[in-house]
């Protein structure tokens, strides 16, 4: 009866949303709504990320459940047909993991409610054609569609250490976008963004990005970013505070400083960063009515996560360049997509985005030692010991890590169902209790991997 | 194999009618009731310049081995408004708003020097408003409007950063607020409970609220305050108040804590007992000179004069409370005129000269009527001041930027802002800029 009840109340608030689904309250203004629910179910089969506080237990997550239930909210507004308003709200169930602080070893349940864009847009000229289009707030950015898994550096990376993120393509920044296109076939996109996610935050980046031939049967992308360009003064005090004090000179030098020889490098958290990408439509080539949209698609991309190499820590630039490969499998039209993915990275460090902001990697993956009040834990029978040179103990993992996959399928019904589903070893994040992502990768091999499904369904 | 009862049928076929007749109500409602969709997004640029007094441990400055932990500090935040207007009778009107925001937190880790540049980012979702409007009389005179719910009240319209003291400040101790929802927004007051506008007599407007207190503890005591405002020939504009806060407790206990009962110093054999209730004290003034000139060259709030003074409890204790004049804060703003090229561009300064910090809970974070003492800057904090422009575009966008020494408190990673302010001697400022679309 409960159940019944809540169907009933269901089908009242679904049929209000209806209502203003599509409202014209001025006569230059159009509203519009959509609302959608996903169910994610995630396997973590193998891993052999070492609990904090335990190194010796690095099979916690071996054959670890996590679900999220997920319920959007979009509402469009348009005025005059060139200023729009974009607002979407993200509400969520799931079951993640637990403080690894605590004894606790199941999931633990949260909700949470998060924004995941408000921006307002404006086209200048034409609506319809415009001849450049101003984007303020925080919007989403994809210029690759075709990325699942791996790829789109861009924007979801950083330097010094250069970490990267996996997921599709999207990433979510804060800031200014102005797009244009000159001549027709060529999309140029100018960002200036600020840095609202990864420590210290407020850093504001300048960006530039040109797609040749979007749509087409070859489409080259290529773009620059200039990491964390303005350096806000809180964000310059932040790791030199800690690691610097008052004085140039302190106990944790080396984390911020390599010293050799008598002299001093010292690293900053700034770079640039370049990402040259292609994707050649071989569909579009063979032009067969059996294949469907997304087939035969092959994609590759790769990036520098900071041109400059510094003494120490980041002499190779080599180790600091990500590579991936992407090939959408022909399907016949029976999916979607059917995408296999592939990966070099070859950095020795770990793929972690630094929790204190620092410059230099924040640990090794094969010694670990415990940085909270900065103790150092030693214990002779203990496997793991203390290390302050953490390209020293980078160890096999450091090239295992190296190498990344994954496989994706997807299949939309009747326009508002996609069932997807992955089995991949890329850079696996959870979530954390506010709903974003914990800066943790959680696989260290080609053998370590997770399955995932995923229900969507979208109301209008 | 599941069975099938004939209970279960009866509860499906209830439920599927019951469906069908609140659908059908919703669908025959649909054409009495509008709907109107509100849109809002923002994002709020702000810089903290010259803010070494707030150090995050003000009982013990010596402890902050960096005074300058705000200095320079930015802050910014992003939100997504959206709200429902509903018009559901001619009489009956509803509005209910959620907003989400991203923005970080300073006090994360808590009071930690070394974290500035590491504060978390911190996503809050929560209500705008949430209220009900009935109108009473003539549906189009409205001469009585009953407002019950969560509701933004702004009575002084002239008021862009400081002022609103009636219904927002606090009594013993008597702190003041500035700003509005955003860091930097236009001043106004969050109230939760009754709200009766009266506009019955011409250019006479009164107010009765009787509010609950959702923001500072102790929570859920009610107050009962009443504004007037009347206009001589739209130049001069009189305004005042009461308010009997915290008139009635939801817990005694609480609005007069036994832990603030202190000895008498005149008599040893009597004990002062300090409350949170008391009587405030509002009046203000307008001064609008554009009538009396026969152009219509300057913008619509250009030249306007205006000030604001409160008491903040009339009643005088021993000790902390001794000096009504420490209870009485002062603003006076003017509009600059811009000839239409801005909206508003209005200076304004105040003028509060309690001998208390300006904090509603003391530094354990426990809200305490006896007074906390000022630290080493005295009466410096006594004068604030902000200089606030905005402009609307296109009817839908409005860009709103100031550069204040005023009561600012920052997000303080919850829905709310945090208790301490953060700029105090007049050389601490802040500047922002607000960029709002809306809809």
């Amino acid at each position: 009866m409960r159940r019944s009840i809540v169907r009933v109340v269901a089908m009242v608030v679904l049929g209000q949303v209806a209502v203003f689904s599509q409202v014209e309250p001025d006569q230059d203004a159009s509203v519009s709504a959509n609302m959608a629910v996903s169910y994610e179910l995630t396997h973590i089969v193998n891993s052999s990320y070492a609990r904090a506080g335990d190194v010796t237990n690095d099979n916690w997550l071996d054959n670890y459940f996590l679900q999220t239930i997920s319920s959007y909210m979009i509402v469009e507004a348009k005025v005059r047909e060139k200023l729009r308003m974009h607002v979407k709200f993200l509400g969520a169930l799931m079951f993640t993991l637990p403080d690894e602080a605590s004894p606790n070893g199941s999931p633990v349940k949260y909700v949470f409610g998060n924004m995941r864009g408000a921006y307002l847009s404006y086209a200048f000229g034409e609506a319809a054609n415009p001849a450049a289009d101003l984007t303020i707030g925080y919007f989403p950015f994809n210029y690759s569609p075709e990325t699942r898994a791996l790829g789109a550096y861009l924007f979801k990376s950083g330097t010094y250490p250069g970490y990267v993120m996996s997921g599709d393509g999207e990433a979510r920044l804060a800031g200014i976008h102005l797009a244009t296109r000159l001549p027709e076939i060529i999309y140029h996109d100018l960002f200036f963004t600020t840095e609202i996610d990864i420590w210290p935050v407020y850093d504001m980046s300048l960006s530039y990005l040109a797609r040749y031939g979007v749509g087409e049967v070859l489409e080259i992308n290529a773009g620059a970013m200039f990491y964390r360009l303005l350096r806000t003064y809180q964000g310059y005090r932040a790791y030199r505070q800690t690691f610097i004090g008052d004085v140039v000179l302190s106990d944790n030098l080396e984390k911020v400083a390599f010293v050799e020889d008598g002299d001093t490098t010292w690293y900053s958290k700034s770079g640039v960063k370049l990402m040259g990408r292609a994707c050649l439509d071989i569909n579009k080539i063979v032009k067969s009515s059996r294949l469907g949209e997304n087939d035969l698609k092959l994609y590759a991309e790769a990036a520098v996560l900071g041109v400059k190499n510094y003494t120490g820590y980041y002499e190779d630039i080599f180790e600091r360049i990500p590579l991936m490969v992407g090939f959408n499998v022909p399907t016949f039209g029976l999916l979607d997509v059917l995408a296999v993915e592939g990966e070099y990275y070859g950095s020795p460090y770990k793929n972690d985005a630094d929790p204190r902001g620092a410059p230099v990697p924040y640990e090794s993956h094969e010694y670990e030692y415990m940085l909270f009040n900065e103790e150092v834990i030693v214990d002779s029978d203990d496997p793991y010991k203390t290390l302050t040179d953490v390209r020293a103990g980078a160890g096999q993992k450091a090239k295992d890590d190296n190498f990344r996959w994954a496989l994706w399928a997807e299949k939309t019904i009747k326009d508002r169902f996609t069932i997807s589903a992955k089995v991949a070893s890329d850079h696996l994040r959870v979530l954390r209790s506010d709903g974003e992502y914990d800066s943790h990768e959680r696989l260290f091999s080609p053998t370590e991997w997770y399955w995932q499904l995923r229900l969507f369904a979208s109301i209008f | 194999m599941a069975r099938i009862t004939l209970q279960a049928i009866g509860n499906r076929l209830v439920c599927a009618a019951g469906a069908l007749m609140l659908s059908g109500l919703c669908a025959r409602a649909a054409t009495d009731v509008e709907f109107t969709p509100r849109l809002r997004v923002s994002y709020n640029l702000l810089q903290m310049v010259n803010t070494i007094s707030s150090l995050p441990n003000p009982d013990d400055p010596a402890s902050a081995s960096d005074k300058t932990l705000m200095h320079r500090a930015f802050v910014h935040n992003v939100s997504g408004e959206f709200g429902i207007d509903g018009t559901l009778h001619e009489r009956i009107r509803m509005y209910v708003g959620f907003r989400a925001q991203i923005g970080h937190s300073f006090l994360y880790p808590a009071y930690n020097i070394d974290a500035l540049g590491t504060q978390a980012k911190r996503i809050t979702a929560g209500l705008t408003e949430s209220k009900g409007t009935f109108i009473f009389g003539d549906v189009d005179q409205a001469p009585f409007v009953l407002t019950a719910g969560y509701f933004d009240l702004k009575y002084n319209p002239d008021a862009q950063d400081l002022g609103e003291y009636l219904l927002s400040s606090g009594c013993y101790p008597g702190y003041v607020f500035s700003g509005g929802p955003e860091m930097h927004g236009v001043r106004t007051t969050k109230l939760a409970g009754l709200w009766l506008d009266a506009d019955v007599f011409e250019k006479f407007r009164q107010d009765l609220v009787a509010s609950v207190e959702i923001f500072v503890i102790p929570n859920y005591d009610i107050s009962i305050s009443y504004l007037f405002e009347t206009d001589i020939r739209e130049i001069v504009t009189l305004g005042g108040g009461v308010s009997f806060h915290r008139l009635i407790s939801a817990n005694e206990n609480n609005t007069t804590p036994a832990s603030a009962e202190l000895p008498d110093p005149d008599d040893t054999t009597k004990t002062i007992k300090y409350t949170h209730r008391g009587v405030k004290l509002m009046g203000r003034i307008a001064l609008d000179p554009k009538p009396l000139f026969s152009t219509d060259i300057f913008g619509e709030r250009d030249l306007r004069l205006y000030a604001e003074a409160a008491v903040l409890g009339v009643k005088n204790y021993p000790i902390y409370y001794e000096n009504i004049s420490e209870r009485i804060p002062v603003m006076v703003g003017f509009n600059l005129p811009t000839f239409k090229l801005l909206d508003v561009l209005a200076v304004e300064g105040e003028w509060y000269g309690s001998t208390l910090n300006n904090n509603p809970y003391s530094d354990v974070n426990s809200p305490y009527p006896v007074g906390q003492e000022k630290r080493a800057w005295g009466s410096v904090d006594d004068f604030k001041w902000a200089v606030s422009a905005r402009r609307t575009l296109m009817e839908h966008i409005a860009v709103t930027a100031r550069v204040a020494c005023d009561h600012l408190r920052l997000y303080d990673g919850t829905a709310g802002f945090e208790m301490r302010e953060r700029t105090i001697y007049p050389y601490e400022y802040a500047w922002s800029i607000l960029l709002e679309a809306y809809f």
